[in-house]
């Protein structure tokens, strides 16, 4: 049987429980707003009871432990989405930087200033002795090549922008990997892991931010620590208490664009081609596929008008400076520009200025936009511009009129880059490339909507299970409140019973 | 079942929805500013593929509009010279029955003749018509004089440094039109017919030498000569018009598709400005809404009951 005294230690236990429990809708309370923290509740437990002549009498409460409401397939499911969401998000964003350069109002852009090129030829071919009309041509083909330039250069900004973000992304990862693995270190020396809550949801909030800037999966060893991989596998960046730090190096082999590897111990492991999710790959994507795509297409498109325009300009006859015949004249030219892009310009001024004859040998037009001119001999004397198709006939439009059909002409556009035109005209060309960079735009923006709609849904039944509701937290504050009441008066009973007994014994 | 609802969810929902109505009211307002049915590239690529086809085609057509007029002007050219050609040929048939009218005199016939050079003259001088610098009568050697006058001979000749170079202009895809006559083909009757029955300044020639030496039988041979020549001039002129008249009908076809092609392009690229400004009221109403719920929501909990 419970004697007055233990009858004390009941009352200080339930004293001591609603004041722990008290604490932990304080510490609830505080982290109202804090992200990824998970709601904790005091687990309250009876005191083992004690025999007495065969009867069990309870000793009070005690608080075993605190718990938290956490889903951990949730958690690791919006960890996800959030990565996912961010490699949508930086995509959509780097190709709405380079729509300007594509866009076309009718008297700027791609197709406006192809068809002013094609159109002053047209006009050249009206009165093809005309130093006026040629000289027109020339600024003509000058302002379109300024445009396919333009825009170019406005892909090649957002490529250097790209690699920027990856060289500074590098470090950022580092110092989160870094302070998980410290995480993992002080949740796995607890003696029992799963409650060390704050330390976990930290290390949650942390991983979270980790996947927003790269692709990763996530699982948890026995001890609960992380173990983050690349989302391809191709390396560790968290195992335990360590920590794998990525290194970006500029490599001169990809026009010094950052090659990223994981260094492990004395291993380093090239993930460049590695890593697809997050805004790390988003940015690589971006830098090494999809806006080179763009440009190649330009390259394409530009690359095909000069042959085409050059092979009829060469098998023309236009004027010199003194009034003579001359045959052989390439239209655009190029200079300062790479070996492999050279020899394509070569094949451009050929004399006969054929077309590479097979996949084998096929044209390599990348980056001949940046070289390529109006021939500085045509800019010098426009009427070299060749409108005749035999000599000593300066009145003789038909060749200039082919060259302003190549407008509406077919097959004129090598897309596969097998030697041989495949696609036309040009504007049906330039239209489907404009097309290609808005529907990857719009493709990207939907996806990352979409992703934004998934995690949103996700973090709101996250938030349903873990996060802190005030005005349940009010009640546990009342109840846990009145149970401290309660038992100061039970104790205040007591000690008034031990005072009286007291008495009692005093008097006898 | 019942979800519980802590305090940031309601936050965070109604955030991210006020953020797309502010994102939404925004696209609206530039549709506005721009005009622009998809101000953006990604708006709606597939229209705006279809805008970039139209453009292309109304491109092409002002082109081809372009060279119309290019080619309306040449025609023109050619056929009011032409025309005067007719004439002089007219002309020397008249002088040709005057000469040939059995009560002339000597003298008639020297003033007829006199008459008869002249118009030589003057035809050589519509062979060399020259239009913004070019000689139109040259075939496509433009920057030629074409006819040179030989007074040394017997009769007087002429020769030819002109060719018989055709100059054409595209105005559709599948229409070329010749836009000259060259000189050997209107004034010889052909290349290398220099000379010939169908040479109308040979026949000219040869009518003021049969008038000066009163030779009326080969006065009546360049005469009927000079009638065939000028049934060709005829046909020419006939030719020359049936040319600007198919030239004038295509232009006009050319600029009413390039009417429908901008109107179906406009259809697509332009904003309905009504249907716009409908949609920037009804924004702003769910944005002022929206704003009003977050004001309102997690305004109150129960510890502002617990005394």
């Amino acid at each position: 049987m419970g004697n007055l005294s233990s009858s004390l230690g009941i009352g200080l236990s339930g004293l001591q429980a609603s004041q722990e429990a008290i604490s932990v809708v304080g510490h609830n309370i505080a982290n109202v707003n804090t992200p990824d923290f998970s709601q904790q509740s005091a687990v309250l437990t009876s005191a083992q009871a004690q025999n007495y002549s065969g009867i069990m009498f309870g000793t009070g409460v005690t608080v075993t432990s605190v718990q938290a409401l956490r889903d951990q397939f949730l958690n690791l499911q919006v960890t996800q989405s959030l990565c996912a969401q961010s490699s949508a998000q930086t995509t959509y964003q780097g190709i709405q930087a380079i729509t300007p350069a594509f866009t076309d109002d009718g008297t700027s852009g791609l197709n406006t200033q192809i068809s002013k090129f094609f159109s002053s030829l047209s006009t050249l071919a009206g009165n093809p002795t005309s130093a006026a009309l040629s000289e027109n041509v020339v600024g003509a083909a000058q302002a379109m090549l300024q445009q396919f330039q333009t825009s170019y250069q406005t892909v090649t900004g957002q490529i250097a922008s790209a690699n920027q973000q990856v060289g500074s992304l590098v470090p950022e990862i580092n110092t989160l990997t870094t302070q998980i693995s410290a995480l993992n270190t002080r949740i796995s020396q607890q003696l029992d892991p799963t409650t060390a809550n704050d330390a976990i949801d930290q290390r949650q909030e942390l991983t979270d931010k980790l996947a927003k800037l790269v692709g990763i999966q996530v699982s948890t060893d026995t001890h609960s620590n992380y173990q983050i991989t690349l989302d391809s596998g191709a390396a560790t960046l968290v195992s335990g208490g360590t920590a794998y730090p990525m290194v970006a190096t500029p490599n001169g082999a990809n026009g010094n664009n950052y090659s990223v590897a994981v260094v492990t111990g004395a291993t380093s492991t090239d993930v460049t081609d590695n890593i697809n999710g997050g805004q790390l790959g988003a940015e690589m994507n971006l830098r090494d596929n999809l806006l080179p795509a763009y440009q190649s297409q330009l390259d394409t498109i530009a690359g095909s008008l000069a042959n085409q325009v050059n092979k009829l300009n060469m098998a023309g006859f236009g004027t010199d400076a003194n009034g003579n015949s001359v045959t052989g004249t390439p239209f655009f030219t190029g200079s300062g520009i790479d070996a492999a892009a050279d020899a394509n310009f070569g094949y451009v001024n050929l004399p006969n200025n054929a077309l590479p004859a097979s996949a084998a040998n096929a044209p390599i037009y990348k980056g001949i936009i940046n070289s390529m001119v109006v021939n500085p001999s045509i800019v010098a004397t426009p009427t070299l511009i060749a409108s005749a198709s035999a000599a000593g006939v300066a009145g003789d439009n038909s060749n200039v009129l082919k060259m302003a059909n190549l407008q509406t002409a077919l097959a004129t556009v090598d897309t596969n880059d097998d030697g041989t035109g495949d696609s036309g005209p040009f504007s049906t060309v330039v239209s489907g490339l404009i097309n290609n960079v808005g529907t990857q735009s719009q493709k990207f923006n939907s996806i990352a909507t979409n992703q934004q709609n998934l995690t949103t849904a996700l973090q709101t039944q996250q938030t349903s299970v873990s996060g802190v509701d005030l005005d349940q937290q009010a009640a546990l504050l009342m109840q846990f409140q009145q149970a401290y009441q309660a038992s100061a008066h039970f104790i205040s009973t007591i000690s008034q019973l031990t005072q009286s007994l007291m008495t009692a014994v005093a008097a006898g | 079942m019942t979800m519980r609802v802590p305090n940031l969810m309601n936050n965070a929902l109604s955030l991210l929805d006020l953020q797309r109505l502010k994102q939404q009211y925004s696209e609206t307002v530039q549709q506005l500013s721009t005009g622009q049915a998809n101000p953006n590239l990604g708006d709606n690529p597939a229209a705006e593929a279809r805008v970039e086809g139209y453009q292309a085609s109304i491109n092409v057509n002002t082109q081809y509009v372009a060279q119309a007029d290019t080619a309306n002007s040449a025609l023109q050219a050619s056929s009011t010279a032409l025309t005067s050609l007719g004439n002089d040929i007219t002309q020397l048939l008249q002088l040709g029955q005057e000469g040939l009218a059995a009560n002339t005199t000597p003298t008639t016939q020297a003033g007829i003749a006199s008459q008869v050079s002249a118009l030589r003259q003057d035809m050589i001088a519509l062979g060399n018509t020259q239009v913004q610098g070019q000689y139109i009568f040259a075939g496509t050697k433009t920057t030629t004089v074409p006819f040179v006058d030989n007074q040394a001979t017997t009769p007087p000749s002429t020769t030819y440094n002109g060719n018989s170079g055709i100059i054409n202009l595209t105005l559709s895809p599948s229409v070329n039109v010749a836009t000259n006559i060259p000189g050997d083909t209107l004034f010889y009757g052909g290349a290398g017919a220099q000379g010939t029955s169908t040479d109308v300044l040979a026949q000219a020639a040869a009518m003021a030498q049969a008038l000066t030496t009163n030779n009326t039988a080969n006065l009546q041979t360049a005469y009927n000569n000079l009638q065939t020549i000028s049934s060709r001039i005829n046909v020419s002129v006939a030719d020359l018009g049936e040319r600007q008249n198919g030239v004038t009908a295509l232009q006009d076809s050319l600029n009413a598709y390039t009417q429908n092609l901008t109107a179906q392009q406009s259809s697509i690229a332009s904003v309905d400005y009504a249907t716009a400004i409908t949609q920037l009221n009804a924004e702003g109403v769910a944005q002022q809404a929206t704003l009003g719920t977050i004001a309102k929501s997690g305004q109150k909990t129960l510890f502002d009951y617990i005394a």
